[in-house]
């Protein structure tokens, strides 16, 4: 969730810049999920929409969000190929996660599991 | 026969009527709308937070009850025009048709419009602003068999329409039922591709709100309209389904009695019920974190 504090002496600008990049670290917002519309998100925080689309100009520069045409803007799966393929699993995973209604700690909980009885990594 | 008929459904539209008049006088009161929202919020799990959240909502709910209210009447209105002016008076269908045009204009077209029209809180420009990160879909808020039901519902409408052409092109039914199931199908295509259109308007709204509690008071009725919006598009569709397979069924077991007359109207407040089950809440990822119940640790799980 972004909060913007307009008694904030930071700027909405960077509160919705450090806000976005917080939440992509976090995995609130997990690589290719699909972001608001400049319009929405800029109405929904009360900020101008110039303010919004200068952040995702600015995240999409880092490599972190990316602009699909028409479709909309999405998180950016990341560059390296190995971490590229894990981030697309857990995408998937996620959307299932969601599909069956189940609760996010429950999921990461299982997921935890399986790592540990799996084994220690190879290399 | 004919007169009881008549007099029946000019009793049952005008007690419809007094009805809806009674609960508009009703609905003026402020206990009216202070009960419902509180049975709302407990319905739902949601605090109400501060007195101005609740002021917000009552006045949400009041103005829902209202339209539903001023729906219900101008529904009447229509059909007491249809009743005076068409020989559909003396039908034993016509209250069925008050019920359909009652659950689509009533229970779909005012919630959608209401939840277009206005913005449930109206925070100050000084005041601190929420916003979700994720573009949310229609699956985020309402469960898989409510999205999916009209779509299996026109899916199996237009396989049972492809049976009544064969039926047709056999000389097994009269043309009028075929144009009839076609026009059904046509139509409830039409309230589909209307309905996904309304569903993108509802969630394209914003949603201001200054805290995680707020915000899911917003998704609450944005779920409501979403899911209201889907019932429609189900209704619609078993126009055409049930009106196929009843021409089918006639024309295939019981050749020579096709009768439009027994159409399985009782579908229409079977989805209605199915519906109104599970609606008032949310799913759970929409909660604000303090009201999700705690899932355990592994540890504690293994423990």
């Amino acid at each position: 969730m972004i909060v913007i504090d307009p008694s904030s002496p930071v700027p909405p600008f960077e509160q919705l810049r450090t806000g976005l990049v917080d939440a992509v670290a976090s995995g609130e917002l997990a690589a290719g999920e699909r972001l608001p519309t400049v319009r929405r998100l800029a109405e929904d925080l009360g900020i101008a929409p110039g303010t919004v689309a200068r952040a995702y100009r600015e995240l999409e520069a880092s490599g972190i969000i990316e602009t699909r045409g028409r479709n909309g803007t999405f998180v950016a799966f990341d560059a390296d190929p190995a971490r590229q393929q894990l981030q697309r699993a857990a995408a998937a995973f996620a959307a299932q996660v969601r599909e069956l209604r189940l609760d996010a700690d429950e999921a990461l909980a299982i997921v935890t599991a399986a790592l540990r009885t799996s084994g220690p990594a190879p290399g | 026969m004919l007169d009881w008929v008549v007099t029946f459904n000019g009793g049952v539209l005008c007690g419809i009527a007094a009805i809806a008049l009674i609960a508009l006088v009703a609905s003026r009161r402020k206990e009216f709308a202070t009960s419902t929202s509180y049975r709302a919020s407990v319905r739902a799990r949601l605090p109400f937070g501060t007195e101005a959240m609740q002021l917000s909502i009552r006045h949400r709910t009041a103005t829902l009850l209202r339209a539903n209210i001023w729906g219900l009447l101008g529904t009447v209105v229509a059909a007491a025009v249809v009743f005076s002016s068409t020989p559909l008076s003396s039908s034993s269908q016509f209250l069925w048709l008050v019920t359909l045009s009652i659950f689509l204009v009533v229970l779909t077209a005012t919630s959608v419009t209401v939840s277009l029209r206005e913005r449930l809180f109206h925070p100050a420009p000084t005041a601190i602003r929420v916003a979700r990160v994720q573009a949310l879909r229609v699956s985020d808020y309402i469960g898989p068999w409510r999205r999916l039901t009209p779509v299996f519902l026109l899916a199996a409408a237009a396989a049972s329409c492809a049976a009544v052409a064969v039926a047709h092109a056999l000389a097994l039914i009269d043309s009028v039922f075929a144009v009839l199931a076609y026009a059904a199908l046509a139509f409830a295509a039409l309230a589909m591709a209307g309905g996904r259109f309304a569903e993108r308007l509802v969630l394209a709204q914003p949603q201001p709100a200054s805290d995680a509690l707020q915000l899911a008071w917003d998704d609450l009725f944005r779920a409501d309209a979403l899911s209201a919006l889907r019932m429609g598009a189900a209704t619609a569709a078993w126009l055409p389904l049930g009106l196929a397979l009843t021409i089918v069924g006639d024309a295939w077991l019981l050749p020579g009695s096709a009768d439009a007359a027994a159409f399985p109207w009782w579908g229409i407040p079977a989805l209605q019920v199915l519906y109104s089950l599970g609606q008032g809440r949310l799913p759970d990822p929409l909660y604000p974190d303090f009201l999700r119940p705690r899932a355990n640790a592994p540890e504690e799980q293994a423990a």
